[in-house]
């Protein structure tokens, strides 16, 4: 027998690799090419899981690269106070008792984002979502959700759901 | 150069203290384990695992935090497949990434 077993690192980190890998399965069966694309995690206690989030988002919107996508995380009070009016949003910081402390916002850079759209898409993570214009004159997605409860499955989820709207509207 | 790679081999069939059919979950175990955390990307490989498999293991990896009495002959074993796999892989690698000579060459 070998001095080494597994850490709760190594754990932590296959379970999440496997999670990603069947998040992906999840969008192939929706249709979507998964091939080459990342299902790591990097494990290095500081960037969690985002470059998976990037994947989900890659895979559904058909990017190769993952430029035009951003992911921010935002104390919840920073984050409403820095929206202009606030956006009509109002924060409970105890919704569904699950603690509202941290936003999660997705940057979607899609010369077809719609705010008509986004005021379709619905789920219970979401804080926010809309589409705006860059001052450069790019359209992009803005998706703000609860950064501690929102897995990949989730954001796959609301991506899907823009995809097939927009689909919907051609 | 010399490099026991058949002892290693040897060494990853050889657990005489396991039954055979424990043997042979420990090893698909450590090796499906090995694949998922040495790459990243979704390649042919990946595709092989079915679906049943990647949620077997994530079971015996959940099982594995949650009791608190552990099979350790089973551990055990996956411990040594795994560390015997890896050290191989890596002396392949390593002699692969050698000039001129094939693998069986330094062997």
């Amino acid at each position: 027998m070998y001095e080494w077993e597994f850490t709760e690192e190594d754990l932590e980190e296959a379970i999440i690799r496997i999670d990603n890998l069947m998040c992906l399965y999840f969008l192939e069966d929706k249709g979507y090419n998964i091939n080459d694309y990342y299902f790591g995690y990097c494990n290095c206690g500081s960037c969690s899981n985002d470059g998976f989030y990037r994947t989900v988002v890659m895979v559904v919107f058909g990017y190769e690269d993952d430029d035009d996508v951003g992911l921010a995380y935002y104390d919840a009070d920073e984050w409403l106070e820095a929206q202009p009016h606030k956006n009509g949003i109002i924060l409970d910081p105890y919704v569904d008792s699950i603690i509202l402390e941290i936003i999660l916002e997705i940057t979607i850079y899609d010369p077809e984002a719609d705010k008509a759209i986004a005021n379709l898409v619905h789920h219970p993570n979401i804080i926010h979502i809309t589409a705006e214009m860059s001052t450069d004159g790019r359209r992009y997605w803005r998706i703000a959700v609860n950064g501690c409860e929102t897995e990949p499955d989730d954001l796959a989820d609301i991506c899907v759901q823009i995809d097939q709207l927009k689909g919907a509207r051609l | 150069m010399y490099i026991k790679i058949e002892q290693l081999k040897k060494r990853l069939k050889k657990i005489p203290e396991l039954q055979a059919h424990r043997l042979e979950k420990a090893t698909k175990f450590s090796q499906l384990l090995n694949l998922i955390m040495d790459e990243s990307y979704v390649t042919e490989e990946i595709r092989k695992i079915p679906r049943e498999d990647l949620l077997w293991v994530r079971g015996l990896l959940i099982d594995y935090i949650n009791s608190d009495i552990k099979d350790e002959e089973f551990w055990a074993a996956v411990y040594d497949t795994m560390f015997a796999q890896r050290t191989i892989t890596k002396i392949k690698n390593i002699l692969a990434s050698l000039p001129s000579m094939e693998v069986n060459q330094y062997v």
